[in-house]
Formats: C-alpha cells, sequence, structure tokens
C-alpha cells in the first residue's frame, strides 16, 4: 500500500522532471541539490527527460542550456553581445567573441566552450562544431549600492551592477536568416486582414 | 475696506462677521493674559518678494556667479522606455559582425587579417625571453653589451665562417621550426 501512494505520488509530480536516470530507484531523487542556495530555472532545464522517441518521428535535436551568475559586468552592456551572437554557430560566435574589445566577451566565450564541453560529454552531441546558439539571453543580478564621492565633498550613491548570461544551444546548423519584408507581403497581409472580417454577434 | 460675505449657510456667515468684526476691532491685549499675544498680522501685503534673495541663497545666483542655473536644459518628460529602447537598439549601436576573421596557416588558430596571429605571436614572444635570459647570463650586469653581432645557435649547430667576430648564444633546446637558420 506504501508502494502504491508512492507510486501514484509520483505520477501526481510529472515523473519525468525527477527521474535523472532509469538506474536511481525513483524515491532517492527527491534530494537532487546538494546546497541550501536555490538552484535557478536555467539549470533545471537541463534535467528534463523526455519519453522515447517512436520510430517514425524526426530526430529531435539536443537542447544544451547553460549560464552563468553574478558576472560583474552591466546587463545592458551584455545585452549587445548576446545580440550578436544570437542565431550564429557555436564556431562563429566564438570566432566574432575573440575578436571583441569587450569585457563580457571573454565571459561569454568561457560559457560558450563550457557548454560545448558539457554538450559532448554529457548530452550525446556528436560532432561539437554542429551546435548553434538559439537563445542567448542577459538578466539582472545583485545590485550593491556603494558611495562615490563627489568634488567639494559632496556624495553620490553609485550601483555596483552584476548580471546573469544564458545560453541555450541546439544541435544541427543554424536556422537561415528570415528575408525581410517587402512591400508585396505587407500589401498581401492587409488585404487578407480585410477579407478576414466577418459580422459579429449576427445571425 | 469692506468686504461683503454672502453664503447660503447662515451659521457660516455669522461665524465670517464676527470673525471680521474682531479684525476690524482688532484684539484687546487683555483678553489672553499669562499668554503671549497671537501673532496675527495687522497688515498682510500680498506681493512680489522685496528682498530678491532665495531662501537657500543659491536658487538666485548673482550676477557675479553668471546667468548659467535658472537657463539649464533640463528634461521636460520622462522618456518612456519604448523610446529608450528604440535608442538602444537601434542598428548603429548594436555590435557589427567582422568579417576579417580568418585561420593563421601556420597553427590554426584565429586572427584577424591585418593583425599578426596572436599565438605565434606569444610563442615569438617566449623564446626571445629565454634567449635574453642567456644574454643576461652571458653579460652578468647593465652596460656589458658587446659592439659586435649576436648569433643564437640551438643544439648540434657549429659557427660558421660568416660567424667568425659574432658573439654566440647558446640555447638548449632543439631550433624551432619557425626560426631560419643564414
Amino acid at each position: 500500500a506504501g508502494a502504491a501512494w508512492a507510486r501514484a505520488l509520483l505520477g501526481w509530480a510529472r515523473p519525468e522532471r525527477w527521474l535523472l536516470s532509469g538506474n536511481l530507484f525513483p524515491l532517492s531523487c527527491i534530494h537532487t541539490s546538494t546546497s541550501l542556495q536555490k538552484i535557478g530555472k536555467w539549470e533545471k532545464k537541463n534535467r528534463i527527460v523526455y519519453p522515447p522517441q517512436l520510430p517514425g518521428e524526426p530526430r529531435r535535436p539536443a537542447e544544451i542550456y547553460h549560464c552563468r551568475r553574478e558576472i560583474k559586468y552591466s546587463k545592458d552592456k551584455m545585452w549587445y553581445l548576446a545580440k550578436l551572437i544570437k542565431g550564429m554557430s557555436i564556431d562563429q560566435a566564438l570566432a566574432q567573441l575573440e575578436f571583441s574589445d569587450k569585457k563580457g566577451a571573454k565571459v561569454i566565450k568561457e560559457v560558450l566552450l563550457e557548454a560545448q564541453e558539457m554538450a559532448v560529454r554529457k548530452h550525446n552531441v556528436e560532432f561539437k562544431s554542429n551546435l548553434h546558439i538559439a537563445e542567448s539571453q542577459t538578466g539582472r543580478g545583485h545590485y550593491v549600492k556603494r558611495i562615490r564621492c563627489h568634488g567639494k565633498g559632496m556624495y553620490g550613491t553609485m550601483k555596483i551592477s552584476r548580471c546573469h548570461y544564458f545560453v541555450k544551444l541546439v544541435e544541427g546548423p543554424p536556422p537561415p536568416p528570415e528575408p525581410p519584408k517587402t512591400g508585396f507581403d505587407q500589401a498581401k497581409e492587409y488585404v487578407q486582414q480585410l477579407r478576414n472580417r466577418t459580422l459579429v454577434h449576427t445571425l | 475696506v469692506l468686504v461683503q460675505v454672502l453664503s447660503p449657510l447662515p451659521r457660516l456667515r455669522a461665524l465670517l462677521q464676527h470673525c471680521w468684526g474682531r479684525l476690524e476691532r482688532g484684539l484687546r491685549p487683555g483678553v489672553f493674559r499669562g499668554q503671549s499675544p497671537p501673532c496675527e498680522p495687522a497688515l498682510a501685503v500680498q506681493g512680489p518678494a522685496l528682498v530678491p534673495q532665495g531662501i537657500n541663497g543659491a536658487e538666485v545666483p548673482s550676477l557675479l556667479e553668471g546667468v548659467g542655473v535658472m537657463w539649464m536644459a533640463a528634461p521636460k518628460q520622462r522618456r518612456t522606455i519604448e523610446v529608450n529602447r528604440c535608442r538602444r537598439r537601434h542598428p548603429n549601436k548594436l555590435i557589427e559582425v567582422k568579417r576579417n576573421i580568418d585561420v593563421c596557416p601556420e597553427c590554426g588558430n584565429l586572427k584577424q587579417k591585418h593583425v599578426l596571429c596572436g599565438y605565434c605571436y606569444a610563442k615569438v614572444k617566449e623564446e626571445t625571453r629565454l634567449i635574453r635570459v642567456e644574454i643576461h647570463k652571458k653579460e652578468g650586469g647593465p652596460f656589458n653589451a658587446p659592439t659586435v653581432e649576436t648569433v643564437v645557435l640551438y643544439e648540434g649547430e657549429k659557427p660558421t665562417e660568416k660567424d667568425e667576430g659574432k658573439r654566440i648564444i647558446e640555447r638548449v633546446r632543439k631550433r624551432p621550426s619557425w626560426f631560419v637558420q643564414n
């Protein structure tokens, strides 16, 4: 009866999020965090396990989530680098970051190399160059206020900002860039919107 | 000055007339014994400031400080986040994609077209540092540089006829492929 209750509880608690590997007994996976610190949502995304694919389905590309927390850099300045490498292949992104003069470029390069190694070792990626960057985002870290001395005995408060950096690598070549919208496409959309109009609340 | 206050409420009207009567007659000092007299101004004038000085003294500058404080440019309205985003994400503010990155034919690392390869440069720099250590050991101090040329020889190399009068520096390693011997 106890085993049945535990199984029902786990069935309700979405077992695919808790099972790390099929060999471990399910109940031993409840205490997964090593310390009392909160594990971020981005790190937990690496833990989802999909059910095995059916023979006819197309192969699901591998997704690798990696992040670095509390980087000593501004989130707005880091955003420009994140925007630069969004949608590139990993080799091109590493090349661009190597010759960028920004401080965050070095950090992002380290993160990408770590993620690439993780992909090859743990996430069953065959070729380390066959990855592209699907998502790359920045987040605000903890800010700290400090006193900044001005002339004539005046003081101001300066804030020391930190940021997080999140990246999602997906196996496969990078998707082709979207062609820019022509005037003809916009006109077609407009005409379609006009044609979609109907009468509401009538017979 | 006689002010006629015609209010719809008779009580308010009576109160106002009573107050006005008091003001007209003036308060007798004998009413308040043992207390300080009330600080009512007998005459109040509404008009511009008689003394051209601010409360802090910094609002209205004198002519010596110059006319700069009252006429500084300041934003009138808060810039909305939409306007801020349009400015921050404009293409001229985004980082450009560099198209001048190639592969170094010597070591295979990435290099910019107009710049020396970083890895090869570091390699050469390290070897130069070791050669300079050998030179320092040979000279033994500052201001001992000889007036003849220097030749660097690696393992298994003998000085040729051309290196007759030159200073020879020995390096204990195989000759690197990029250091071509004359």
